[in-house]
């Protein structure tokens, strides 16, 4: 074979996908009729959820097999087309995002799209009043520390969800959002725009439509960006560590979460209470409880 | 209170987003890329649920990335090449080109309605010139360089749809889409050379952190490296026969060999050619696929032939040699040794023909007694009754240990072993890439000039034919190359191969010189975070990977 001269191909990665996410499947119950032929969900109809009927021949009972993926072959799909038409998109988006995590199957339900619309257009009322609100200018003078804080940890978590692709959690954060507001609509003080305007940004990635929506009511359409989060509004955690020699208690130690064995160690053996114990002796070994106890037992 | 509207207000947003076309990219050196991916679909008519969640999963991400300031690339394209296209055609009489065409034009329809952020300047479809005459050229460029082949080799043959599938889109032993049971069939076919990556695809995966860890151990053990042993046995009863090779991952069971199996397709097959019960029974093994499911979940049958294999440890023991039809000629040297207490494949085989079956495993606390008589053991354990063998541990030490005896009497060798065959990318089918190679008078490769690609697909033909519909295309058929009168391939190439390197024309997606710009592509891949169906952890992705090495083969 000829030798043949190859130009130099290589790029500056080495695997085509650096991140990948494999998400789940939407399932949905199965029916059958008498003759056990596959019936689509438009062919069925029931009055208590239990018991199910042929829409054609009412006295027909269907048989209500185990949720599958949807497919074709067994007729239990659902049309997104008609979804979009009767309930929009962003309620579609919403509900799809749900009631299961990602990478988990979702399971079709007519209640959780119904329930999806009407959040829409809940959160639309709300904050049609929250504009009204805003424009009357009877806004409270004093400053509400709370907006502050409900943002701030909002958009934490709201973060936190995107990058361990959490959609389901940040549902639920709408819904808690929409609580909240609703609870604190009298109470709107005169940073209350700054904050809400963070908290309907946020909203973009899953309901676009609302969200630009609303920001236009807010006269904010121009560079819109992700908020970020102000450090000062988050709770800290805190845990006391209870610190023991051989098993009495000895001392309490408080840290902030997440701190490492080896350094809490560390911060333990400096401790002049502990000190006075350990000196002239040897740890022989140490148990740790994460964020609870420490016993070290000494000789 | 007014009523959301969102038929009103969804309608307005997308109107805006398309007319001020919002999420188009373009490079940007000062910015952060970010490329966010979902696999693109088949256009099969209308979107359907799934499609949604993952087109709203990846777009959820898409928009978050593109606030927080990313240069976000978030394509879409079709992956219209296929099988259904063409039997949809064939049932309504109509062109598959215009069936698909009209899927695209609906599906893009429905996802602008989802208010999926899709940058539609970047838009490709597999099945149309613009896009696989550079899958053409690329298939040149991994010819030249030796990575394609073509060879007489068994298919797995779809009986219904009358197509060659991939060991992959065998399901159960089934078609994936026909779901008819399938049949062993020799044929010409070309093959990408994945095999040669093994290696690669294998150690790059433990680099893959962001991926979920399922699917690497699936392509894991879809690779399947294994360590073993060869061993020649030597053969008697036949002059003309005096060796046969095996593979094995476990030659430290070697005493309870009872019995050795080769394929139907092994070179001493040619000593039965004449014998009316082989050739039946050559026969009714073509009745299975050949995966490695279809395989397992075939009856074990066997053809005892007038050979015995002698043990290389003990010459005072000697076992029948058996055609078998779970033995295939591409697995190790299509010859294995059979020892049925610790493999059930081979103590099936055993109870069925009664064959010795000689235990030389037992568990650690267990007695010389232990013996299997109908479930094979398989754990960990003892060597015993295997003289030199005798108290390794097993597998731990045993296979080592047993390998280096082989070696130093000279009776075998390490080998390393891999599951992972070479893909068959040959379909006989219309509506795919037409392959860019044609055979001279005398049936000689001959690669077609990139001054004539695209070899495009004829339009508006008959597909009412038995087999592929080119093959019937007489005058489509010949080619002039070099002022020689050729005939063009009529396979087209498997819609994997379309697949396997669209996001890097996404990259590129409108420059007609080139499949895709180095330098954009150096920009944008690799792909940040890639979104989709489980069932593609093994096919696609794999052909991916191996795409993308081959594409980079060889590195200096």
């Amino acid at each position: 074979m000829k030798a043949i001269n190859f130009q130099k191909n290589e790029l500056n990665f080495n695997e085509p996908f650096k991140g990948l996410f494999t998400q789940g499947m939407v399932c949905h119950e199965t029916y059958k009729d008498e003759k056990n032929n596959w019936l689509s969900p438009d062919e069925v109809f029931t009055d208590d959820g239990k018991d199910f009927y042929k829409k054609i021949d009412k006295k027909v009972k269907v048989k209500v097999g185990p949720s599958e993926s949807m497919s074709k072959s067994k007729k239990n799909t659902i049309n997104p087309q008609e979804i979009i038409k009767n309930y929009g998109a962003d309620a579609v988006r919403i509900f799809i995002l749900s009631d299961s995590p990602p990478e988990k199957d979702v399971q079709w339900s007519d209640q959780g799209m119904v329930a999806a619309y009407k959040f829409v257009q809940k959160f639309w009322a709300l904050h049609k009043e929250i504009i009204i609100q805003i424009k009357s200018n009877k806004v409270n003078k004093n400053h509400n520390k709370d907006f502050e804080q409900f943002t701030n940890q909002l958009i934490n978590k709201v973060n936190h969800c995107l990058e361990k692709f959490n959609y389901n959690v940040i549902i639920a954060n709408l819904h808690e959002t929409y609580n909240f507001l609703k609870k604190n609509l009298p109470n709107l003080d005169k940073n209350f725009t700054e904050n809400y305007i963070k908290i309907i940004s946020l909203m973009i990635p899953v309901t676009p439509h609302l969200a630009n929506e609303c920001l236009v009511d807010l006269n904010h359409t121009q560079s819109i960006h992700w908020p970020e989060v102000n450090e000062k509004y988050l709770i800290k955690e805190e845990f006391k560590i209870v610190i023991q020699i051989n098993g009495k208690k000895r001392a309490l130690l408080t840290t902030g979460s997440e701190i490492k064995e080896k350094d809490l160690l560390e911060k333990v053996i400096k401790l002049k209470e502990i000190q006075n114990f350990i000196k002239d002796k040897n740890i022989l070994k140490h148990i740790y409880i994460k964020n609870k106890l420490i016993n070290l037992i000494i000789k | 209170m007014e009523k959301y509207n969102f038929k009103v207000i969804e309608k307005k947003w997308q109107d805006h987003w398309e007319k001020n076309k919002s999420f188009k990219t373009e490079i940007d050196k000062k910015k952060k890329k970010f490329y966010c991916l979902e696999m693109f679909p088949y256009p099969s008519g209308k979107i359907h649920m799934g499609h949604v969640r993952n087109y709203t999963i990846g777009d959820v991400l898409a928009r978050y990335k593109n606030l927080n300031g990313f240069n976000v690339l978030h394509p879409m394209g079709w992956d219209s090449f296929g099988m259904p296209a063409e039997n949809a055609a064939k049932q309504n009489n109509l062109d598959p080109k215009v069936w698909t065409e009209t899927n695209v034009q609906t599906m893009k329809s429905q996802l602008k309605q989802l208010g999926i952020s899709i940058d539609w300047d970047r838009e490709i479809s597999t099945c149309s010139p613009e896009y696989y005459k550079h899958q053409q050229k690329l298939f040149l460029e991994l010819f030249d360089k030796g990575l394609v082949y073509r060879k007489e080799n068994y298919v797995n043959w779809d009986p219904v749809d009358e197509t060659v599938l991939a060991n992959e889109q065998v399901i159960d032993g089934k078609g994936w889409r026909s779901g008819a049971l399938v049949e062993r069939k020799k044929l010409n076919q070309w093959f990408f050379n994945i095999k040669k990556f093994s290696d690669e695809l294998l150690d790059e995966l433990d680099k893959l952190d962001e991926w979920p860890n399922k699917v690497k151990i699936m392509q894991k053990n879809w690779i399947g490296r294994s360590f073993g042993c060869e061993i020649d046995f030597d053969i008697e009863g036949n002059s003309e026969v005096d060796k046969i090779k095996c593979f094995t991952t476990r030659p430290d069971t070697l005493f309870g060999f009872s019995f050795l199996a080769v394929s139907v397709d092994h070179p001493i097959s040619k000593y039965y050619k004449k014998n009316k019960e082989f050739s039946d029974f050559r026969d009714k093994c073509s009745k299975t696929g050949t995966t490695e499911e279809s395989i397992a979940q075939a009856d074990k049958i066997g053809f005892k032939t007038d050979l015995y294999a002698i043990h290389p440890l003990d010459k005072n023991i000697k076992v029948p040699v058996y055609f078998a039809n779970f033995v295939l000629m591409d697995y190790g040297f299509g010859a294995v040794f059979g020892c049925p207490a610790h493999d059930q494949r081979d103590l099936d085989f055993a109870l069925k023909y009664n064959l010795n079956i000689k235990t030389v495993v037992k568990p650690i606390n267990e007695e010389d007694t232990f013996n299997v008589s109908n479930k094979a053991f398989t754990d960990a354990g003892i060597i015993f009754n295997s003289k030199i063998f005798d108290g390794l541990k097993a597998p731990s030490e045993s296979v080592i240990k047993a390998i280096q005896i082989l070696e130093d009497k000279k009776i075998g060798k390490k080998k390393i072993n891999f599951r992972l065959k070479d893909w068959g990318i040959s379909r006989q089918r219309y509506w795919g890439c037409p392959i860019p190679i044609a055979y001279d008078e005398n049936n000689n490769i001959v690669k077609v000039p990139l001054t004539e690609l695209p070899i495009k697909l004829p339009e508006n033909i008959n597909l009412q034919t038995s087999g592929n519909p080119l093959d019937h295309q007489n005058d489509w058929k010949k080619i002039n190359i070099d002022g020689k009168n050729c005939t063009l391939e009529t396979d087209t190439l498997d819609t994997f191969v379309d697949s396997s390197w669209y996001f890097l024309r996404f990259a590129s997606a409108n420059n007609s010189d080139v499949p895709f710009d180095k330098d954009e592509v150096n920009y944008w891949l690799p792909v940040d975070q890639y979104i989709g169906g489980i069932e593609h952890a093994i096919l696609h992705l794999l052909y991916s990977r191996f795409f993308f090495e081959s594409y980079q083969f060889p590195k200096k």
